[in-house]
């Protein structure tokens, strides 16, 4: 079939949504050209706005409407790239060939939330935080807070398996998610909650699929009560592994915290907002100019004066420099901040009713004595709590310093994740700065949620180190027999790991694509590595591998 | 070619720009408008890097990219939103000025005008003078839409015996805010000191519209030509005047919706709902956003001009939000937010200036007896 | 022509060449047939060719047992009847992670045996099914008794090894979650052996723990449904929560049990050791407040007494939410009818199900319910699931229904 031209396509889509939920205008072009992707920071940096932008975004109304413009797409091979929030970190938005980006951001109604049954039905494209306003309202709680709550939508949660922060308690978004409502390419409205006698369970095959099978519309999710109390408590270890066996003992022995986070040495002392111990002070300064870029520091009360205290007494260009500076000798700053004679630091919290608050929390501060731990007041947990999404605006700092910032969630079980910790570790701090905490902890294990940061003099150079960095960090990985992701999901950045993730077992996600996107319309180039259909577009070269 | 720009006045802003271009969109559940829109091109992430690429020469200026610009209804929730305290007012006035200098102008500027206002109705009230010791600066959309709205006001000075305070000639005139927020700086400079020789040697001004009260208290000065006088606002007055006024409480479930620039700008939160306490006999029924956090309703930061569809779907949601409260009744103390919400509102929901509830619960001076 | 007797005993030379010869059992043949024989591979590489094997002689793989019309409706294909039980290694035992790794012809019974002899047990029952293998029971999706702390049983597996039906072999460890593509492994949960063999499984496994399972008496639904919700907003996360009512033909169970017409329904809890959000007294003393205190409290292997075993339930089973639930007991009154089940209790409400040969209006009721709520076919995905199985198994050797 000859493709259409632009102007076939237009009026096409035009027809389906209507022309003023359809653009082509450059504003709109740059905006979906890209999602957070650490490394489409580094294009904007060195200048490059729109490497791939769409040839048009749509906004369809509701779900038939979805139906309708992926019919189209499907029957003329053009490539659809679905879109929430555009949050993503992994690239999984970004329409490497260009095609339609189908914002499903108009179907955001909350449709029913049941109170007898604890459960809320939803459209997909409602943003994360509008969703939480409106079950608090209910009195209900989803227990879903990812850092990008403000910014991200439940079809994105759902199609990259999102998790929030208080993941341990609440679980991650497909423990969250009873059924979905999913349109494939050729228009079928698949409802999850109708699962056949002896069929698979399409809800977790559709979950995590990052837009390559179909466009979610919707999802029943279970909620939870409002916590009626909550009880923060931190404590120090001296030795990672100490923490790390607290950590286990808490999980394995049956409890929930909803928050449960062990700090490395280094974001222990950031996390902490000072560093009491005295220090050597050329070590001093190249620490304090690391942790003045990430550190939300010190008391939680007056925002301009928070503000104030994290820029400290710096001018930008003098903390240019110090990054600069710091950046450029990744290897001597590890080495200095591995040094740090800091103890680690754990978070753990507890919510729910009053009396089990307060019984779970005694018996974690228990465990975690016995592991080792050293009370540490309910101060650094409650500071956690006041600013623990304030990390991701931590980043633009660095970015407009021209360094570069990423973090990498990788997972094991217990029996792997220091052999994975310090392989990974290993593998980077030649590279870049890097830091960690283990949060996200579960019965069986936990994951490692790695920060680091480099610098290059120019955006070309700081892609290569960012390619090179992750090629490393993941192949440590997966020796280590962890995961490369937890919760970010794979895009284009994790796509090279993902045979040795899945091995054969991709082949599953081959026989779906054949079955349900057999024109290989639905976001190509993305999720896994080989595209069983090279129909969609012959131009795999430009492929986000650099 | 693009064109290169010399250092612009946007360089001044360089850092914000930076900050928030780089960042994933943190305060995109704030934006009222990206909402309505359900876009993320007319987000303030997707404004503000639309300026830093503008600024960086990136993108060419033409209509099609300006018009883009003018999505924001300056609610400030945004920047209440953001760690970084960015204003995105600021850059926004800014780029849109920077936009007019260079003669790029999607909407026209008699869109933003507005020629002196008629005072007929006013001046009928018997103690009209020019130059009033306190003057009533009732603003151009109560002068428009809601003119009973203003007799109530003076009518209730006149039961309370305040006899000092009067519409004078400055009534007349708009403050300029549109022409400022939509860049027009010349022009807004000129009005602006029309506005200023009017009022100047009024001890006190009165002023009925949060956006024109901000535009008198903080732009204005920006300008040199900052009010030497008292600024109050409405809710200011009406409160001092409770304080002896002989009050039948009203008995109904009221809401209140907060003015973005009341609540957020002028952070003139606590004034407007300890009138309203006094005169109500009920608790007032608050919104699902409220306060600081209260949902812009579109009727301000020239968007009705701008993005008028918009504008309703954001008044819309405020209705919605006035129903799941269950209430039939709401109150506003900007006449902007009355109007936009007068404009949606379904037969069911009775929308009032505040002023209007106090008038109704006001017998008299207690003092007078 | 040719002998129908020549292919069947080559095929038994070449069978032969991969597994031993006393791994081979024949089954009996009719006449015309392409041969049947149960084998029982005793690893990995043994089952990898086996599946190779069949795929290139379009042999029919079972994973059950002979069935009289099997050959009919085969014709001269050759069948193979997997059995598993000498894979049945427990490859890897994890007491740090509290994971067991095992392959899939392990029964049930064995498992837990060794696991105890560590002081582990699994998420799964350990009564019902004690004789099938962990492998069958991960196929059939055998879901029957989870309660709320554990979840359901595809929540107890961390990571399946598959074999395809050309003999490629998947599978990894697992990790506690993921976010790296679909959960791939689900696609094999539940869905009878069609797309590919499970070979191993890597299962959560928790202490175990000393099992009390408390039950109590209702005189109606309502009370019993109230009773438990009331316990689960509390805050009660136990193992499990049922509530039955014993089948018409088990007469004696419901006497030997304790209950009585006035109060037929029966709520079963199993609180599993202290981790069950509340402590035991506290939750004895939330359900005796309302309802009657069976003593001796139950074993949990009660259903043998009071309703049909689970393999041997043939009715639907559907889900139900609270507000549903709720209904039900409304419109049913006093009138409970026997034989009714709901499983999984938790705070989104249970599983629902009634034994067949019950009649009378309140049954009808019931039946109502789960019909309503039981997918109307056809059903879209049913094209989809017969398309994944083209693709994965184009000669359609695994489990085939018979085209």
């Amino acid at each position: 079939m000859a493709r259409l031209s632009q102007a076939e396509l237009i009026a096409g889509l035009s027809r389906i949504v209507g022309a003023e939920h359809l653009s082509t205008t450059r504003p709109d072009r740059i905006a979906y050209s890209a999602d957070f992707w650490p490394k489409a920071q580094i294009w904007k940096q060195g200048g490059d706005i729109e490497r791939y932008p769409p040839d048009c975004v749509v906004w369809p109304a509701d779900e038939a409407e979805v139906g309708k413009v992926l019919r189209f797409c499907h029957d003329h091979l053009i490539p659809i790239v679905p879109y929430g929030g555009g949050s993503g970190v992994c690239g999984g938005t970004i329409p490497i060939h260009g095609g339609v980006v189908v914002d499903v951001k108009r179907l955001s109604k909350v449709t029913a939330i049941d109170h007898a049954s604890a459960v809320v039905t939803a459209e997909a494209g409602i943003n994360g935080q509008h969703l939480e306003d409106r079950l608090n309202a209910a009195g209900f709680t989803l227990g879903h807070f990812p850092s990008s709550i403000m910014c991200s939508t439940l079809g994105g949660w759902l199609a990259a398996r999102s998790a929030g922060q208080f993941s341990s308690r609440y679980g991650k978004i497909e423990d969250m998610v009873l059924s979905l409502r999913v349109v494939f390419p050729d228009g079928t409205v698949l409802d999850t909650s109708e699962r056949g006698p002896g069929g698979p369970d399409w809800t977790q095959l559709v979950c995590g699929s990052e837009g390559t099978l179909g466009i979610i519309t919707g999802a029943e999710l279970k909620v939870n009560p409002l916590p009626e109390a909550r009880r923060l408590r931190a404590f120090r270890f001296r030795h990672l592994e100490d923490g790390l066996r607290g950590a286990r003992a808490v999980m394995q022995a049956g409890l929930r915290p909803m928050v449960l986070r062990l700090y490395d040495p280094f974001d222990s002392l950031i996390a902490l907002g000072k560093d009491k111990s005295p220090q050597p002070s050329d070590r001093q300064s190249l620490l304090d100019g690391i942790r003045g870029l990430f550190s939300g520091a010190g008391a939680t009360s007056e925002r301009e004066g928070l503000l104030r205290r994290r820029l400290g007494p710096l001018t930008h260009t003098a903390k240019r420099a110090a990054l600069v500076g710091a950046l450029s000798a990744p290897a001597i700053v590890n080495r200095l901040a591995a040094a740090a004679p800091s103890p680690c630091l754990m978070i753990v919290g507890f919510e729910g009713p009053a009396d089990a608050v307060h019984a779970d929390a005694w018996s974690a501060g228990e465990l975690l004595a016995e592991a080792g731990g050293v009370d540490a007041g309910a101060g650094p947990g409650e500071h956690w709590l006041a600013h623990r999404y304030d990390v991701s605006f931590k980043q633009s700092r660095i970015y407009d310093m021209g360094g570069f910032v990423d973090t990498m969630e990788v997972a094991a079980t217990w029996d792997r994740l220091e052999g994975m910790y310090a392989a990974v570790r290993r593998a980077m701090t030649p590279l870049v700065f890097v830091m960690a905490h283990f949060s996200h902890a579960y019965r069986e294990g936990c994951s490692i949620y790695f920060t680091f940061a480099g610098f290059r003099r120019d955006a070309a150079r700081s892609e290569q180190l960012y390619d090179r960095v992750w090629r490393v960090a993941t192949d440590a990985v997966v020796s280590a027999g962890g995961t490369v992701s937890h919760h970010h999901g794979v895009g284009l950045s994790k796509m090279n790991a993902m045979t040795q993730e899945h091995g054969h077992m991709l082949r599953v996600w081959r026989a779906l694509k054949d079955v349900v996107d057999p024109h290989g319309v639905m976001n190509p180039g993305k999720l896994f590595p080989e595209a069983p259909h090279k129909a969609a577009e012959p131009d795999s070269s430009t492929v986000g591998v650099a | 070619m693009t064109r290169r720009l010399p250092p612009s006045p946007l360089d001044r802003h360089a850092q914000a720009l930076a900050l928030c271009t780089y960042c994933p969109s943190l305060c995109r559940h704030a934006c009222p408008v990206a909402t309505a829109e359900s876009t993320d091109t007319t987000s303030p992430w997707g404004l503000v890097s639309l300026v830093e690429h503008l600024r960086k020469g990136r993108v060419e200026l033409d209509d099609e990219v300006a018009r883009h610009l003018y999505h924001c209804a300056n609610c400030r929730a945004c920047t209440e939103a953001c760690v970084h305290d960015n204003d995105v007012e600021e850059v926004l006035v800014a780029a849109r000025a920077w936009a007019v200098g260079q003669g790029v102008t999607p909407f026209p500027r008699s869109g933003f005008e507005r020629a002196p206002l008629v005072l007929d109705d006013i001046r009928r009230v018997e103690r009209f003078e020019r130059r009033p010791a306190i003057s009533l600066l009732p603003g151009r959309v109560a002068l428009d839409s809601t003119p009973r709205v203003i007799d109530a006001l003076l009518a209730l000075c006149e039961r309370l015996d305040i006899d000092a305070i009067s519409c004078g000639e400055a009534a007349a005139l708009d403050v300029g805010y549109d022409l400022w927020f939509a860049g027009f700086h010349t022009e807004f400079v000129a009005q602006a000191r029309k506005v200023h020789a009017a009022i100047s040697g009024a001890q006190e001004l009165v002023v009925m519209s949060p956006e024109a009260l901000y535009t008198l208290s903080h732009v204005y000065p920006r300008y040199g030509l900052g009010f030497e006088g008292a600024l109050l606002h409405t809710s200011d007055l009406l409160l001092q005047l409770l304080g002896s006024a002989v009050v039948k409480r009203v008995d109904a479930r009221v809401a209140y919706h907060d003015s973005c620039h009341l609540a957020r700008h002028l952070d003139h939160v606590e004034v407007p709902r300890q009138v309203l306490r006094r005169v109500l006999s009920r608790p007032i029924v608050e919104l699902a956003s409220h306060g600081k956090e209260t949902l812009c309703c579109g009727g301000t930061g020239c968007l009705g001009t701008t993005a008028p569809g918009t504008s309703r779907a954001q008044a819309e949601a405020v209705i919605a939000q006035c129903f799941e409260a269950g209430v039939d009744r709401v109150v506003s103390f900007s006449p902007e937010c009355v109007d936009a919400l007068r404009a949606v509102a379904p037969a069911g929901l009775r929308v009032d200036h505040a002023v209007s509830l106090v008038a109704e619960a006001i017998i008299g001076d207690s003092a007078a007896g | 022509m040719i002998s129908p007797h020549t292919k069947p005993t080559s095929y038994l030379d070449e069978l032969r060449r991969i597994v031993p010869t006393e791994q081979i059992e024949p089954q009996i043949d009719t006449a015309d047939d392409g041969g049947a024989w149960a084998v029982e591979p005793a690893t990995q590489i043994e089952l990898v060719e086996v599946l190779k094997w069949a795929n290139g002689r379009h042999a029919a793989v079972f994973t059950r047992r002979p069935r009289r019309h099997d050959a009919d409706l085969l014709g001269r294909r050759p069948r193979i009847y997997l059995r598993g039980r000498r894979m049945k290694r427990v490859k890897d035992l994890d007491i740090v992670s509290g994971t067991v790794t095992v392959q899939s012809g392990i029964t049930m019974s064995e498992l837990h045996r060794i696991l105890e002899e560590r002081s582990f047990t699994t998420g799964f029952p350990t009564r019902p099914w004690r004789q099938e293998s962990i492998g069958s029971v991960l196929a059939a999706a055998l879901d029957a008794h989870w309660g709320p702390r554990y979840g359901s049983m595809e929540d107890q597996v961390l990571s399946l090894g598959v074999v395809f039906p050309d003999g490629s072999v998947a599978g990894g460890r697992g990790a506690p979650r993921k976010a790296v593509g679909p959960d791939f492994d689900r696609l094999f949960l539940g869905s009878r052996g069609r797309y590919g063999i499970i070979y191993e499984a890597t299962l959560r496994i928790y202490p175990s723990a000393t099992r009390v399972a408390m039950s109590y008496a209702a005189p109606d639904l309502t009370t019993a449904l109230e009773a438990v919700r009331g316990g689960i907003a509390l805050g009660l996360d136990p193992r499990a929560i049922e509530l039955l009512t014993p089948a018409p033909d088990r007469a004696w169970g419901r006497k030997r049990v304790g209950l009585t017409d006035d109060r037929p329904v029966l709520v079963i809890v199993e609180p599993w050791g202290p981790l069950a959000g509340r402590p035991v007294a506290w939750i004895d003393n939330h359900f005796a407040t309302t309802l009657e205190r069976l003593e001796p409290p139950l074993g949990w292997n009660m259903h043998e007494g009071l309703l049909p075993a689970p393999r041997a339930w043939a009715e639907p089973v559907v889900g139900v939410r609270w507000a549903r639930l709720l209904e039900l007991a409304q419109q049913l009154g006093r009138d409970v009818p026997p034989g009714l089940w709901v499983v999984r209790m938790s705070r989104h409400g249970g599983w629902l199900s009634l034994a067949s040969g019950v009649d009378g209006p309140s049954a009808e009721i019931v039946r109502a319910l789960v019909q309503e709520l039981r997918p109307a076919g056809p059903l879209p995905w049913e094209r989809f699931e017969d398309g994944l199985k083209r693709e994965l198994d184009p000669k359609d050797i695994l489990n085939p229904t018979g085209t």
